[in-house]
């Protein structure tokens, strides 16, 4: 089994709860749902990442790139609304 | 199936570097803001994608494998940045929201003291002690009082209570009490032996464990001083 890959998915599963608690929390972030849903689909890869060295090699490795891509596909749409709709950046005072 | 993975390394590196660049020129345009730092970590997350996109496409196309072996390591480092990124978000919205908060508590309080001062009625804050820990602009004209500019402490000329059974020159201790009260009849007399009679009303206000921290006390503005 890939080790990386397992201790990956560790990490995801220890960092995911504060986060999503957090972003539940914030305000005034355009693309913030695309960039949360581009994360959990980066974390649905990464399970696949696990789940391919044990069943169905070619078909969870192919969804583990997909996913991948598809994330990207979100954060880049997240990107775009962020930086579209930030609003004038509030100076430090 | 690696048709469809390949379509997906191929999504991973356009997406990934596209969403890079814009969001890099926009950081480096835009002047320092609230979720800088955020902005800038969230660069960090994107570049990691960016970089492991581009080495998979330098090993399909065969020109090197020198980035492989750090794929993984960069993988790994992806969510404890994207937590990163939310935190820094999280933090710098929690501090804006902290000053915000802070400034509106200053307007509120400095519009407060605008009113309290502007009465025309005595209104004092006795400690527990009965010191006088505030005194509006009508108390300190009617009792003489000073408010030392350094230390804030406000002092009075020494005068002393009368009418009380625990008088006590330099502090109106009788007027702090557990209960409200209205009118009660108060003398404070000078040691030159000027005096003033006060009609005072006092509501007690508990401290944290539930005993009295003090009273507010207001009096109406005596129409004169007379020699006592």
């Amino acid at each position: 089994m890939n080790a990386a890959a397992v201790f990956r998915i560790a990490l995801v599963l220890v960092v995911l709860p504060p986060m999503l608690g957090m972003m539940g929390k914030l305000r005034d972030i355009p693309g913030l749902a695309w960039l949360r849903s581009s994360f959990l689909v980066m974390c649905v890869a990464y399970l696949a990442a696990v789940i391919e060295d044990l069943w169905m090699e070619p078909v969870f490795n192919a969804m583990q790139h997909l996913g991948i891509g598809i994330a990207g596909v979100l954060a880049l749409v997240g990107v775009v609304t962020l930086v579209r709709g930030w609003p004038v950046p509030r100076r430090r005072s | 199936m690696p048709v469809l993975g390949r379509i997906g390394d191929v999504l991973t590196l356009i997406t990934f570097c596209t969403a890079f660049g814009i969001l890099l020129w926009h950081a480096l345009r835009s002047p320092r803001h609230d979720q800088t730092t955020a902005e800038w970590l969230l660069l960090a997350v994107l570049g990691i994608y960016v970089v492991i996109s581009i080495s998979d496409a330098l090993i399909w196309a065969k020109v090197t494998t020198f980035f492989e072996p750090y794929d993984d390591y960069l993988e790994g480092i992806f969510p404890v940045l994207a937590l990163g990124v939310v935190f820094a978000a999280y933090s710098a919205q929690q501090v804006a929201d902290a000053l915000r908060a802070q400034r509106a508590l200053a307007q509120a309080h400095e519009l407060m003291m605008d009113i309290v001062d502007g009465a025309p009625a005595g209104i004092l804050f006795l400690g527990p002690t009965g010191a006088t820990v505030f005194a509006n602009d009508a108390a300190k004209q009617v009792l003489d009082l000073e408010e030392d500019d350094v230390t804030g402490a406000i002092t009075g000329p020494g005068w002393v209570e009368e009418g009380t059974a625990e008088a006590r020159p330099g502090e109106l201790s009788s007027l702090v009490r557990d209960e409200p009260y209205d009118g009660m009849p108060v003398t404070v007399k000078w040691p030159n032996g000027w005096a003033v009679d006060l009609r005072a009303s006092g509501r007690p206000l508990s401290d944290a464990t539930g005993d009295v921290g003090g009273v507010v006390v207001s009096f109406e503005k005596p129409k004169m001083l007379y020699p006592g």
